[in-house]
Formats: structure tokens, sequence, C-alpha cells
């Protein structure tokens, strides 16, 4: 998903909604979308769907590690529109038949995943869970609609967690996306804009704050608990630059939060992280 | 879902009015209408029949389709909790997870009002489950009517009561007992927003 992002995003915001498409453009990304998607979904059928199928379900587990697999999805249909729209966009499409295609696609695709889960024994289609994917999908058309959301952005960091890096060394063949213990969601804030015109010139442009949520002991029932995080953020997207490719690489890096100091809350204890 | 209900509801409150606060005379252009929106819906569910005394509460969330000023088509997922009484004619109480979907066609007269009454239709799967994983599928109609109001172009809000009958006939585990198909009477109160982002492509 990285290499698609920096393959196609363009960068920058919204272009002229002038449509030009360029068929070659479109070919390769279909080529590239259905391949991508044929191999995910082998990947998927490897590390979730190898049990026993059953009759389609539908199961609520709104409790399911602690939340933090809900603001997975809303994240994960959220990268995914504006990986749609930019490759549409790059593409030669309008700037708002990227964006409003982009969510449509995005959700269609997060959609098939519940469904595909809901005909599985040990899963079900989780309405919580697309309740979250339809939430990150309508953000893009939020953005676009209201562009003082544009302020505010999803994030995601992970760094493996011990009982994932023991798994791993057991032989297990567990996927890091379910090593929910190393995820943190952020959602971000580019201060900036609630400074009026002439914010203070001390203050980086790129700088921003993140709020984070994570869990730790999940397999815990007594122990299992959310760590609420308070960062700083960067905004690499506002860095100038005349280079199309840092200017890709920003707007990719922009969807993932870089380590930075933070404020840890777990539990009652109050941690000051140099790096989070 | 209490944190889902509060994620929609800060979504909700933190957009911003358009310029101007809310839109000028309403523009009966149909395009104006036409395309993508994201509808939350609530419902505290009521069982109605003869010595029977069940509840639920559940929130629908999917998005939607506006093809004029008139007529949408709405794809909702539903979850939330259900209640069921011992009865002579259920196979089933206790407390149970509810969720599903449902495929639902509104219709409002063209009135140029920002408040106009409504009529909906819709047919969906449904599942109830209970904390051990043992419960029923089943499929079902819904009804619909009310009012609704539009008093900007990106938010709608919809008021009004709803019919859902409700048909289980397949067990999601075997209980090992013999298992009888039962159906579901709900009349619910309805309350919806819907947030529409204009964007057409």
């Amino acid at each position: 998903m990285l290499i698609a992002l920096l393959f196609v995003s363009r960068g920058e915001g919204g272009q002229d909604d002038s449509s030009r498409v360029l068929p070659g453009r479109v070919a390769l990304l279909g080529a590239i979308t259905a391949g991508t998607v044929v191999a995910v979904h082998l990947y998927q059928a490897r590390a979730w769907w190898q049990g026993p199928r059953a009759p389609f379900r539908f199961e609520n587990d709104w409790t399911y590690a602690l939340n933090i697999d809900k603001l997975g999805h809303a994240y994960g249909a959220y990268v995914l529109s504006h990986l749609f729209s930019y490759s549409m966009d790059w593409s030669g499409f309008s700037h708002s038949t990227s964006i409003y295609y982009g969510s449509v696609m995005g959700l269609a695709y997060q959609l098939y995943v519940e469904v595909e889960d809901g005909f599985h024994q040990d899963y079900g289609f989780s309405p919580g869970d697309a309740f979250s994917d339809v939430i990150g999908a309508a953000i893009p058309l939020a953005q676009e609609r209201f562009p003082v959301l544009k302020n505010f952005s999803l994030k995601w960091s992970y760094y493996p967690s011990t009982e994932y890096i023991d798994a791993l060394r057991g032989g297990s063949g567990r996927a890091f996306i379910d090593d929910y213990q190393g995820q943190t969601y952020f959602i971000t804030m580019n201060p900036h804009f609630l400074m009026g015109d002439h914010p203070p010139s001390w203050i980086p442009s790129w700088l921003g704050v993140g709020f984070g949520l994570a869990a730790r002991d999940l397999g815990n029932t007594e122990a299992r608990r959310r760590l609420y995080i308070f960062a700083l953020d960067y905004n690499l997207s506002r860095i100038e630059t005349d280079s199309g490719i840092l200017r890709s690489l920003f707007t990719v890096l922009d969807h993932f939060h870089l380590p930075a100091p933070g404020v840890v809350l777990d539990g009652s204890v109050v941690k000051l992280r140099l790096v989070y | 879902m209490r944190q889902a209900l509060l994620l929609m509801f800060l979504f909700i409150a933190a957009l911003p009015a358009p310029a101007g606060g809310t839109r000028a005379p309403l523009d009966s252009s149909a395009h104006r209408y036409e395309g993508l929106f994201f509808e939350f819906r609530v419902v505290p569910q009521y069982e109605v029949g003869p010595s029977v005394v069940e509840r639920g509460e559940i929130a629908l969330l999917g998005p939607g389709y506006a093809f004029s000023r008139m007529c949408v088509v709405s794809l909702l997922f539903a979850t939330g909790s259900r209640v069921v009484e011992p009865s002579g004619t259920r196979p089933v109480n206790g407390e149970f997870g509810f969720g599903g979907a449902r495929l639902e066609i509104t219709y409002s007269p063209a009135a140029e009002s920002p408040i106009r009454p409504f009529c909906s239709a819709g047919a969906g799967l449904y599942s109830i489950i209970n904390v051990g994983g043992f419960g029923y599928n089943g499929n079902g109609v819904h009804a619909g009517a009310g009012v609704g109001w539009e008093p900007t172009d990106f938010f709608r809000s919809k008021l009004g009561i709803e019919y859902d009958r409700m048909r289980f006939y397949n067990q999601i585990r075997a209980s090992g007992g013999v298992f009888e198909p039962f159906t579901l009477n709900s009349l619910g109160v309805s309350l919806s927003v819907s947030f529409v982002p204009g964007i057409l492509p």
C-alpha cells in the first residue's frame, strides 16, 4: 500500500475539475488494483479465513481488542479511500470524481472483507466493523465538503509488541495487523488554522499535535487497559518543496504518525516519552 | 456501541456550517439532491403482540444514494441488543446481541419546504446471538413513515416510526433441541441524521 500510495500520490490537494482521463494509466492502475485485490485476498485467506466456513451471520464484537480493531477499520477505509482517490486523480479523472469514487471503492473493499468474515465460524459479519468502515470512508468526503477538516487526519503507528515477537519466535503465522497491542491510532491536528492568518513564526508550519489510543495486555482480562497518548506530530505535506517525489513521499508519510515526543496516560500513571 | 454513537455525534457536531450558516432558499433543481450520503439512525424497539414483552435498541449506519429529491436508497448496517422474554411461542429467551443489514427505499414528496413527510420500505438480513455464541439467522421486511427536515444542503434529519417483521428460521449453532422458526414484530421510534457531502462526480 505504501508503494502504491507513493506511486500515485500527487503530494498536493485538489486540481481543477477538468477531466482528462488517460486510458493507459487507467488500464495500468486497473491491472494493479485487480492484482493487488487478488493478492490481498489470498493473503487474508491464509491469515484469517482458514477456519471452517459457516452460514452467513452478523455478530457484534464492539469490545474486541478494546476498540482498537474498530479504529483500525476506520483507518483502513480512510487510507484505502485516499489510495483509490489518488489513483484516479493520477489517471486524469476530475478531482471531485476521484474523491467521490475513491471513497466508494474504499468502502466497497472494506465491506467485501467483512462479508467474507460473515461466512467464517470464527468471525461473523461485524456491524461495528461496518460502522467503522463507513465512518473512515466518509471522512475524505467530509474533508472535501468542509476544507477546514483537512486540518485533521487519522494516523497510525506500529511497534511490534513483545507478545507478537514471542509468537513469531514460536513459529506462529500470526499477521502483524492482528497485533493490536503494537498499534496506536491517532487523530492529529494542524494547530495553525486556529491561530488566524498570522500564526507565530516560531511554530514550524509542519508541526502538529495528535491524540492517540492504544491497548495493552489484551490477553489478560484483569490487566487489559487502554493507553491515551498526547504527542507532537508532523505534517510533512506542509513543507514546501519543488520536488514531486518529495511531495509524494510526504503525502504518504502523512498517513502515519512518526516518532515524536509525547505524554502517555497508562491507567493512573503519566509517562513522558521522548519518542512515541 | 456507545463509543460508536459518541464518535458519530462528535463527527456530526464537528461539521462546520457552510458560509452564511444555512443555505439559500431551496433550489429545486434535481441534481442538487443526487449523490451519495451517509445516514445514522437510532431506534428503540418494542415488540408488538399479545402477551409478549420484548424490547430492543438498535443503531443503524450506512451509505445511501439519492436518485432525486424524492427517492433515495440506503444500505444500513444494524447493531444493538434485544431482550426476548420467555414465551410459549418462542424457543428463545434472554438478552441477545442484534446485528443485520437492510436495504431501504425512501420516498418523499417533492415539496419545496425543508420539512417533508416520508415513507420507506425495505428488506434485510438479521442475526440475534447471545453471549455464548448461540443464536438465530433470519430475514425481515421493514416499513416506516415520518417527517424529514433539511435545514442545510449537507444535513438531513428524520423522525419517524418503524415497523419490522423479522422471521428467524435458522440456528447459528445447534442447541440440541427441536428448533421451530419464530417471528418478531417490532415497532420503534426512529431518529436519524444524514450527512450529504454534495460532491458529484
